[in-house]
């Protein structure tokens, strides 16, 4: 049965930690492969 | 009595896995959409770590030697087979299962592609320990090919349900995720084998127990996060009326009369030309730099131009399918192929001319675009098929991918071995190569402009039954609804 969601504050917070906890990762990948591109390029 | 004990055992054990039904995962009044695309992103980095499987590649050549190869160990062709055998399960998977994914939804499949995904980590894991190189084939290969297929599509048509205003951008964050996942994956399995190597092991085995672990996790947070609109959902203030293109139906065909129109083919034929050219491409693109400027590109500095075209790939995904939305699709494969031919044309006079950015900045555009296909083709589909089944046509459609992924690598590496046989040299040996993928995408185009709305005899009646066919599809259709 669907329920309701929550407050509108907690429904936005919980779309900012999911966001966080796939950006964070993704982030750090992008990072990884920049870093390494620069260290082989240098 | 047959007629009542039957019911009586069937429901409880029906029940106990109920929770994962479409049904049970149609979101409530005040549900925000945008928890969706992380979901999906979720399942997407995940299985994207196939792209970075090369990573295990020499480290498994050396099982046995440790520090190099020894007498027994596997060879880098026997390892390679994995990521093609990857592929075609992908494929394979994905046109099989695509309909039961729109039947059952979104969470058991993204539960599935997780048990898959994970396990064949696991089964992998034994092959490498045991040293059993089927079971290598069958755990990553074959049961994780079957995770990735249903992994791949399990959230593309959720989320063309979720954004009916912005299929493009919806997808492509989803299918971004995709080419994003080798770049958490190669550093992620980089350093855990680091951490696991010892003077008796490379540390690949326990890597993949770890990694399988991850992924199964993560997978499976997304598949629980997932949900459906209600039946006649909208967002707010957006009405399909206002569509005003004849390329975007506000219909449905049911997946068994998709594949048989002439659109599904020469969908098709655009995304096996797009793909071919551009997975040729990446996977030649390291030898081929330093070849064509050989003497000033350093192999580390191939390395760092690999990178860049994974970054270009996954910018490419997201960018390309948020400009589809305000473009159209059929414009936006337009341009991928006009493009994409006169860059093609254009890497003999850079190699000629001995111009190292202008060879880069040509390939990071190429591989913008070769991102971009995958991206849009779920929209594409959507705009023409409607989006009840668009997933299992969806997943129908990736078998070109499977296919490209054959042939693309197998175009770039014989022609340029024909031309090196006959005596060109290594530095113009690409440039054959260059004008028949530009050619290949010459087919793409033409069968882009070929494509033309769904003919009316196709689309499903109001009742939800389809017209053409002949087959009553009242009852999978309501339940796929």
């Amino acid at each position: 049965m669907p329920h309701e969601w929550g407050s509108k504050l907690s429904r936005n917070r919980l779309v900012v930690i999911a966001w966080t906890a796939v950006g964070v990762p993704l982030l750090w990948g992008i990072f990884q492969t920049l870093k390494t591109a620069v260290q082989l390029l240098e | 009595m047959p007629s009542v004990s039957a019911p009586s055992r069937l429901p409880p054990k029906s029940r106990r896995l109920a929770f994962l039904d479409r049904e049970r995962i149609v979101a409530g009044p005040g549900f925000n959409r945008w928890l969706v695309p992380p979901a999906a992103l979720a399942i997407h980095l995940s299985i994207g770590q196939a792209y970075a499987y090369s990573v295990f590649k020499l480290p498994l050549t050396q099982a046995i030697g440790i520090s190099e190869p020894a007498a027994g160990d596997w060879t880098q062709t026997q390892v390679a087979v994995v990521f093609t055998i990857f592929i075609v399960f992908l494929g394979l998977s994905a046109a099989v299962f695509g309909h039961w994914l729109e039947r059952v939804g979104p969470r058991w499949a993204g539960v599935m592609a997780a048990v898959c995904w994970g396990g064949g980590y696991m089964v992998a894991a034994l092959g490498v320990a045991s040293h059993q190189l089927w079971l290598l084939y069958l755990g990553n290969g074959v049961i994780g090919g079957c995770g990735l297929g249903l992994g791949y599509i399990s959230p593309v048509s959720t989320l063309i349900k979720w954004f009916p205003d912005r299929r493009g951008m919806a997808t492509g964050m989803a299918i971004m995720g995709f080419g994003g996942g080798a770049l958490i994956g190669a550093p992620l399995a980089d350093g855990l084998m680091n951490r696991f190597a010892t003077p008796s092991s490379v540390g690949v085995w326990q890597t993949f127990i770890v990694m399988g672990s991850i992924y199964f996790l993560a997978m499976l947070a997304g598949a629980f996060a997932y949900r459906v609109p209600a039946p006649g959902w909208t967002p707010t203030g957006w009405s399909p009326d206002r569509k005003r293109s004849t390329m975007v139906t506000t219909r449905n065909v049911h997946v068994r009369d998709a594949w048989r129109t002439p659109q599904f083919a020469l969908l098709w034929i655009v995304l096996c030309a797009n793909v071919s050219a551009g997975i040729g491409v990446l996977e030649q693109a390291s030898p081929m730099i330093q070849e064509v400027f050989e003497g000033s590109v350093s192999a580390s500095a191939a390395a760092g131009f690999v990178g860049l075209l994974s970054l270009a790939n996954i910018g490419g995904r997201i960018g390309w399918a948020s400009l589809s939305d305000r473009i159209g699709r059929k414009s936006t494969y337009f341009t991928f192929f006009a493009l994409g031919i006169a860059l093609y044309c254009l890497v003999p006079t850079a190699g000629r001319i001995e111009n190292v950015p202008l060879f880069v900045g040509i390939f990071f555009v190429i591989l913008t675009m070769y991102g971009g296909g995958f991206a849009t083709i779920p929209a594409y589909l959507a705009d023409l098929f409607g989006a009840q089944f668009v997933g299992a046509i969806h997943g129908r459609l990736l078998t070109a991918w499977s296919t490209a992924g054959v042939i693309g690598p197998l175009l770039v590496n014989r022609l340029r071995q024909s031309q090196i046989d006959a005596g060109v040299p290594a530095a113009e040996a690409y440039n054959k190569t260059m004008y028949v993928l530009a050619g290949l995408l010459v087919i793409g185009l033409i069968c882009n402009l070929l494509v033309r709305p769904v003919a009316d005899r196709y689309f499903m009646s109001e009742d939800g039954s389809s017209t053409h066919s002949g087959r009553s599809t009242v009852r999978s259709s309501r339940s796929a609804s």
